[in-house]
């Protein structure tokens, strides 16, 4: 035990001395909370990265796309290693046309429908890419608060145990306890602030993403039907 | 994942050091409450008067305010100056010298302004001077505090007075506050025994009369209904004989509130007040004033 607990336990109030004193089940909560700071940080700095460089990424394939570079070549050029969600949808959908092609079918017809069955598969897996454990950030957002006051509710409660034990109500027998036990709630509300807003920003710049991919689709998939039309 | 895991951990690894390192608390600045001592001081000591008299006379007592020193002085070249101080000599505040020679030293030295020319004749009590005339109206031209010292040793006093003469105080010095200084010792209050009741015993009486008084509601111009009245007492707290009224009104209610008044000291007797100075409250006279009930 922190020796300096020892001596003075009532005038500790640095943040380990916080902590330290605190009850098993507070110590857990914060424990809990900065862990849940640090996990949420992490997400939301992996998401910058990742929605960013998609973002670039898209756009950089788009020029490319429209620039009239033949699909066949862009194909061939893309297709090894896909990295971007819209590459990766004209990839998918590419694919399974050059697969009815190439297998020499005989109809065409139920070929458009499949290409966007396809397609609609693609981008629901890759938004679910882009949106995986955004749900993390709802989740520490709403329930971080919930979570240190429960902390802050347990150390008020221990503290005035405390303060019946010792039957003595001084402002310095309480205080510590007090401040040990908002401890809880400041964590709480330092791992959900950011949390709230990351996750509103993310949930915002997902769906872009998404109602962009979309587009894509269609239209591709209207160059594509075009295309069958054409050859039948 | 791991950019984000990496860099997050860091930063709250930092922030958490961070904050072991400066979250030390510093105190509040509130002064810790003092007890406060508190004494029982018996308020009679305290208001309990001096008698005066009218004979002594007033003291007045001297008050420092600063002269304007700037304005009496003729406009003389600077070494007038130090002309001024001595003038000032009478309202120092430091023991007073014999005034007689220091206003011929005051003379000497305007003398030596005004004329450089050694003149022993006007102080003919002290012979031992002329041997040192001579030299001074070479010095003229030095400071003047430095002839008032060099002629002082030839006194019959001794130098440490003549330099209290000199007045040290900077001729900008404020006007001292006029409540400050005019403080008068001599008065008193006219009744003022030092045995009489103490302002908490009067105001036992009071409370006493005033439980049994209904002062005069609603009565217009209650400065006119002030009810004077005497009141005889005998030891036992009971009235000698009916309170006297010591002055009339001209309110139509006035006697109404007379009426009130002399009722309410009629029926409050027996008045519980104390038996040792009895020779005090004997006799004593009470104001009944609707404005703020009565004063005693």
């Amino acid at each position: 035990m922190n020796p300096e607990t020892l001596i003075a336990p009532a005038a500790d109030v640095t943040l380990w001395g916080l902590f330290w004193q605190a009850h098993i089940l507070v110590k857990a909560i914060m424990i809990g909370l900065t862990l849940a700071s640090v996990w949420v940080w992490a997400i939301v700095i992996d998401k910058w990265i990742l929605l960013g460089r998609t973002k670039r990424q898209m756009d950089r394939f788009e020029e490319v796309f429209w620039s009239g570079q033949s699909l066949e070549e862009l194909y061939r050029s893309v297709s090894p290693r896909p990295s971007n969600p819209m590459a990766t949808l004209f990839v998918a959908a590419m694919r399974e046309w050059k697969r009815t092609y190439e297998g020499g079918a005989r109809s065409l017809a139920g070929l458009t429908e499949r290409i966007e069955k396809v397609m609609d598969v693609t981008i629901a897996r890759e938004v679910d890419r882009l949106e995986r454990q955004l749900l993390v950030l709802a989740s520490v957002g709403s329930s971080g608060p919930f979570i240190g006051l429960l902390g802050t509710v347990w150390g008020i409660m221990t503290s005035f145990q405390a303060i019946a034990a010792s039957k003595n109500t001084s402002l310095a027998v309480v205080a510590p306890g007090i401040a040990e036990a908002l401890f809880a709630t400041a964590l709480g509300l330092v791992a959900a602030i950011p949390a709230t807003i990351f996750y509103n920003k993310y949930v915002i710049e997902v769906n872009r993403q998404a109602q962009r991919l979309e587009g894509f689709a269609d239209e591709f998939s209207a160059i594509l039907s075009r295309q069958i039309d054409e050859r039948t | 994942m791991r950019p984000g895991i990496t860099i997050s951990g860091f930063g709250h690894a930092l922030v958490l050091g961070w904050g072991l390192v400066a979250f030390a608390v510093q105190p509040l600045n509130a002064p810790p409450t003092e007890a406060m001592p508190v004494d029982l001081v018996p308020l009679s000591e305290l208001i309990q008067l001096k008698a005066g008299t009218l004979k002594t006379t007033k003291l007045e007592e001297k008050k420092p305010v600063a002269e304007k020193v700037a304005e009496p002085k003729p406009a003389p070249a600077p070494e007038a100056k130090p002309v001024d101080k001595p003038e000032l000599k009478p309202t120092a505040a430091v023991p007073p010298p014999p005034p007689p020679p220091a206003d011929k030293s005051l003379e000497r030295l305007i003398d030596k302004m005004v004329t450089p020319e050694p003149t022993p004749a006007p102080n003919p009590v002290r012979v031992p001077e002329p041997p040192k005339r001579p030299p001074i109206p070479k010095q003229q031209v030095q400071k003047l505090d430095t002839p008032t010292e060099t002629r002082a040793p030839q006194r019959t006093f001794d130098p440490g007075r003549v330099a209290a003469l000199l007045d040290r105080r900077t001729p900008q010095r404020p006007h001292a506050a006029a409540e400050e200084t005019s403080r008068q010792t001599t008065l008193g209050a006219p009744t003022g025994l030092d045995q009489r009741l103490s302002q908490s015993e009067i105001d036992a009486l009071r409370a006493q009369i005033q439980a049994c008084w209904n002062p005069p509601v609603g009565a217009e111009e209650a400065e006119k209904l002030i009810v004077r009245l005497r009141i005889q007492f005998k030891p036992d707290g009971t009235l000698t004989r009916e309170p006297e009224l010591l002055n009339r009104g001209t309110s139509p209610y006035f006697t109404v509130a007379a009426e009130s008044a002399m009722r309410a000291v009629r029926r409050c007797q027996p008045y519980t007040l104390p038996a040792a100075k009895y020779e005090v409250w004997k006799d004593v006279e009470v104001t009944f004033d609707p404005r703020d009930m009565f004063r005693g």
